[in-house]
């Protein structure tokens, strides 16, 4: 996935596509298809739902993409369905994932997800790092589907505040504040949780190494 | 600058998107503030865990489903347009006129014709299925397409292979239909036939599930196997990037001057799928090295003389899973995996000009195809 298709390339296929050429229909599909997939398992919460989800998009795009105004940004377009097909979506089963957040860790697709060590990574920072990945992700599920938008596109995507405008299709300014909202948010859940938990990480760290020892 | 602000303004001020008058109060705010310093270092925190987030791999089979469902909508969608009625038209055709409740009466003619030919393209609708069954005609009549789609797809289990289905009928080319016959009958409307694309998808997409399928599948079969001669149907169209022909609507291969169409085309080749069809049943033969069979011949002329064709011919071959099968001083036959001949093409022209003079026919059961380059240097 990670040969990035020219913007050219893609302008090619585009129109082929919509054309019914389903040669180049693939051929987008595989440029895209990782990247929607991860934005639905970051709103969605677990990969049953991003797989439902994310394959919806592609079938939505498919059927719309002979109205697609091929002036406009393909991705852009793609992640503006993708979004707010997982918004309709969370909406309707108000939040709750078809997975737990739990369940979904021992899923091994989400287990694996949140387990590629760096080799320079200890076993304790490896520990904690994962530890510190699970606090977030519970966290987001207590955002509302458009913070967890905003968050995911700008911190897990990488989009730039104007991509994310124009995904959003909101003001530039509007997503900002929204991204900085959501992330606040995101700290004070997690801080609130290490409260209600009655441990620090550092001293969870410690716990476990004292278990090593013996 | 207040604390409450401060910190709002810090997520911001990490990403460098921050005003310089605000970069400068937030500066000078937690100069003087440990309070906020310590947020900041919180703030940081938060956004190395949101980052370091991996990206997950796609679920195993991800995408052959995906293309199924997506072929599948195609078929289908193309028979929604031709009613205006959505998720009420019966499945199969021996119904008659007086249970169909809501059609309007003045679309019984175009119903009956609606029928016809969605009792044709159904069939196409199993595409899972009857593609195995019907290998080699089935890529013998679509060309390209179908020996894309036959690639990738993971068969269902073999249990189906023998299923409700009865009499398979016709070779499906099945792609065929779901391109446009003429260039100028694109794929679906959008919008309103989503529906029934949604309610007649479920069928398809149980497909797997034998049970489920046996009612409408069979009723569907018994009556419009008939109809329809078991042959491919004859004009699959020349749209196709695989074909390697240098008519216009791939015009994206011939041009030399076109960029290389989808570099994401040699990841394919990586894509699980690809093993698990290795050792699909399907009747898809694995290339053999037997007689050389008709391939492609093409002349290659170099952009800048001086340029080793061969050696970038040789990379670009390597470049989308294919080998060299033999060269001599003055040309070079290599072997590219079919999905990929589209790029390899492309790739080619980025090397110089091509100029064809034989073009290959599709073989049935290749999952190679033979290109010779006579390396052009005069």
């Amino acid at each position: 996935m990670d040969m990035p298709m020219t913007e050219q390339s893609e302008k090619i296929l585009i129109s082929l596509a919509k054309r019914g050429d389903m040669t180049a229909f693939e051929q987008l599909v595989l440029a895209h298809e990782k990247r929607v997939y991860n934005i639905a398992l970051r709103m969605a919460g677990s990969s049953e739902d991003a797989k439902d989800i994310s394959q919806e998009v592609f079938l939505k795009v498919f059927r719309n993409i002979p109205n697609f105004d091929e002036r406009a940004a393909f991705s852009t377009w793609i992640y503006r369905i993708t979004v707010n097909a997982c918004i309709d979506e969370m909406r309707k089963r108000k939040g709750k994932p078809s997975l737990s957040l739990e369940q979904e860790m021992q899923n091994e697709e989400g287990a694996w997800a949140l387990q590629i060590a760096d080799e320079r990574e200890t076993p304790e920072e490896v520990l904690l790092r994962q530890e510190k990945q699970r606090e977030i992700l519970l966290a987001m599920e207590k955002l509302s589907p458009e913070h967890k938008a905003a968050v995911t596109l700008r911190d897990i995507r990488g989009l730039s505040y104007e991509e994310i405008a124009e995904t959003l299709e909101m003001p530039l300014g509007t997503v900002k504040s929204r991204i900085c909202r959501a992330r606040s948010q995101l700290k004070e859940e997690i801080l609130k949780n290490r409260e209600r938990n009655g441990v620090s990480l550092r001293h969870k760290k410690r716990k476990e190494g004292r278990f090593h020892e013996v | 600058m207040k604390c409450e602000e401060c910190r709002e303004l810090l997520w911001i001020y990490m990403e460098w998107e921050t005003t310089p008058e605000e970069s400068a109060e937030i500066k000078a705010h937690l100069a003087e503030c440990p309070e906020c310093r310590k947020a900041a270092s919180q703030h940081m925190a938060v956004m190395e865990t949101l980052r370091s987030l991996p990206e997950a791999e796609l679920p195993e089979g991800y995408h052959a489903e995906l293309m199924q469902k997506i072929a599948a909508a195609g078929s289908l969608a193309e028979e929604t347009e031709e009613s205006n009625e959505t998720a009420i038209l019966p499945n199969h055709v021996s119904t008659p006129p007086v249970e169909w409740k809501v059609v309007r009466k003045t679309e019984i003619l175009q119903k009956a014709k609606a029928e016809k030919e969605r009792g044709k393209k159904q069939r196409h609708s199993w595409k899972g299925l009857s593609l195995i069954a019907a290998a080699v005609l089935v890529v013998a009549a679509a060309g390209g397409i179908s020996g894309v789609m036959n690639m990738r797809q993971t068969p269902p289990e073999p249990v189906q292979l023998t299923s409700n289905l009865p009499d398979e009928g016709g070779a499906e080319s099945i792609q065929t239909d779901a391109l446009p016959e003429d260039a100028a009958a694109p794929i679906p409307a959008a919008g309103g036939t989503e529906e029934t694309v949604q309610t007649q998808k479920a069928d398809v997409e149980n497909m797997p599930a034998p049970e489920e399928t046996a009612q409408p599948m069979t009723n569907e079969a018994a009556h419009t196997a008939p109809q329809e001669p078991a042959q491919p149907e004859p004009e699959s169209t020349p749209n196709l990037m695989l074909r390697s022909t240098p008519v216009p609507e791939t015009a994206s291969l011939s041009a030399p001057a076109a960029p290389p169409a989808a570099p994401v085309l040699a990841k394919a080749a990586d894509e699980t799928e690809s093993t698990e069809n290795s050792s699909s049943d399907s009747s898809i033969t694995p290339y053999s090295a037997a007689e050389p069979k008709s391939g492609d011949l093409l002349k290659l002329r170099p952009q800048n003389s001086g340029t080793d064709v061969y050696g970038s011919v040789l990379q670009a071959a390597e470049d989308y899973a294919g080998f060299e099968e033999s060269a001599n001083g003055s040309s070079i036959s290599v072997m590219i995996p079919v999905e990929n001949l589209g790029a390899f093409l492309s790739e080619l022209g980025t090397i110089g000009e091509i100029e064809w003079q034989t073009q290959g026919q599709e073989e049935v059961g290749a999952t190679y195809r033979r290109v010779e380059i006579l390396l052009g240097t005069e």
